[in-house]
């Protein structure tokens, strides 16, 4: 809580409904926490709030459309009604993306060394409300062009760039009787045929393998080192570290840690 | 200004629940209330809403011009 005066910065109008999102759901929480704390059978929940803001819109050099809040004696602002409402968990689910049914959920980013997508088009293609690469995928390029002017022949390179094996991570899966065995997460990892895996330089057995995810048999000298996938002639590198003999479980990005991308070739 | 959940949670705890009882011979429960009220209210620096109920005799001359605010609560039995 404070007494001070509210900043004068613009904010994204997504940014702004995500925050109010979550402090409405606060608010719920703490109502809640009425009834379990109190032992009060009833309780009062939010079910609308609608409000008017005195903002300035504004929008930015990614067109985005900007809020500002009018300051002190800052006429001619204009009012900005807002109307929120609960609704439901499937309510929720039924008109959002589902990221985890994606075949390809990595972010435009991620393929981003490897086309040349200027800041206009990433722009374009937020506009279209493509995020993931998968998404990308279902473009049609002619029609893009047609609509949205990006040239056909940049998103078909994207796209030849985005069907080529990729290693983004890697997780430790403990089973039974002390058997740890390596999950490498990534995309087109999976054409049909099962790839071909190494690890540290050394042929390793392939359990189960899927477009997102190749599980292996890591061998008992196997600590960390390179991971290498091999499918559809194509082959892509990432790093893999086990975390010792403790067999303890755990999630990592490419290179054994967070974020980092592997390579393909 | 506080946070606009501090806000709402302090209205809330402002709402009667019922009126009456046996000595009145009637008890009148309520079950949803209506606030429409005059609030000074911005968005800060990270996106979140700041809101304040006025200040009334308080105001100096230099405030923001009010926004307005309608909220709707209903009783519901705890989980």
């Amino acid at each position: 809580m404070t007494n001070g005066r509210v900043p004068s910065r613009a904010v994204p109008v997504d940014e702004f409904v995500q925050a109010v999102g979550a402090q409405l759901d606060r608010a719920q929480d703490a109502l809640a926490l009425k009834v379990s704390g109190g032992n009060r059978p009833l309780t009062w929940a939010l079910k609308d709030l609608q409000i008017e803001l005195r903002v300035f819109v504004e929008f930015d050099d990614r067109g985005r459309m900007m809020l500002r809040s009018a300051g002190p004696n800052e006429k001619d602002a204009s009012a900005l009604h807002f109307s929120f409402t609960t609704i439901t968990r499937p309510m929720v689910e039924e008109n959002s993306y589902q990221y985890q049914s994606e075949s390809d959920p990595r972010s435009l980013d991620d393929i981003r060394g490897s086309t040349d997508f200027d800041g206009e088009t990433q722009r374009k293609l937020d506009l279209l409300g493509v995020r993931t690469v998968g998404q990308l995928k279902q473009l049609d390029p002619m029609a893009v062009q047609a609509v949205m002017g990006i040239p056909a022949t940049k998103l078909q390179a994207a796209l030849a760039a985005s069907s080529r094996p990729a290693v983004t991570g890697q997780e430790v899966v403990s089973r039974d009787g002390g058997v740890r065995l390596l999950k490498i997460r990534g995309a087109n990892l999976y054409s049909g045929v099962m790839p071909e895996v190494r690890l540290a330089g050394q042929p390793v057995e392939v359990l189960e393998a899927q477009p997102t995810s190749v599980l292996v048999r890591p061998l008992a000298i196997h600590d960390e080192g390179q991971v290498e996938v091999l499918t559809g002639g194509h082959r892509a590198t990432g790093w893999f570290r086990l975390g010792g003999a403790s067999g303890a479980s755990g999630t990592n990005g490419a290179n054994g840690a967070n974020g980092a991308n592997g390579a393909s070739s | 200004m506080n946070h606009l959940e501090a806000l709402i949670v302090g209205l809330v705890d402002s709402l009667p629940g019922d009126a009456g009882g046996p000595e009145h011979g009637i008890r009148v429960e309520i079950t949803s209330v209506d606030l429409e009220i005059p609030v000074e209210a911005g968005v800060d620096a990270a996106g979140l809403v700041r809101a304040s109920l006025p200040r009334g005799r308080l105001a100096t001359g230099y405030d923001v011009e009010l926004c307005r605010m309608a909220l709707r609560f209903t009783v519901e039995e705890g989980a």
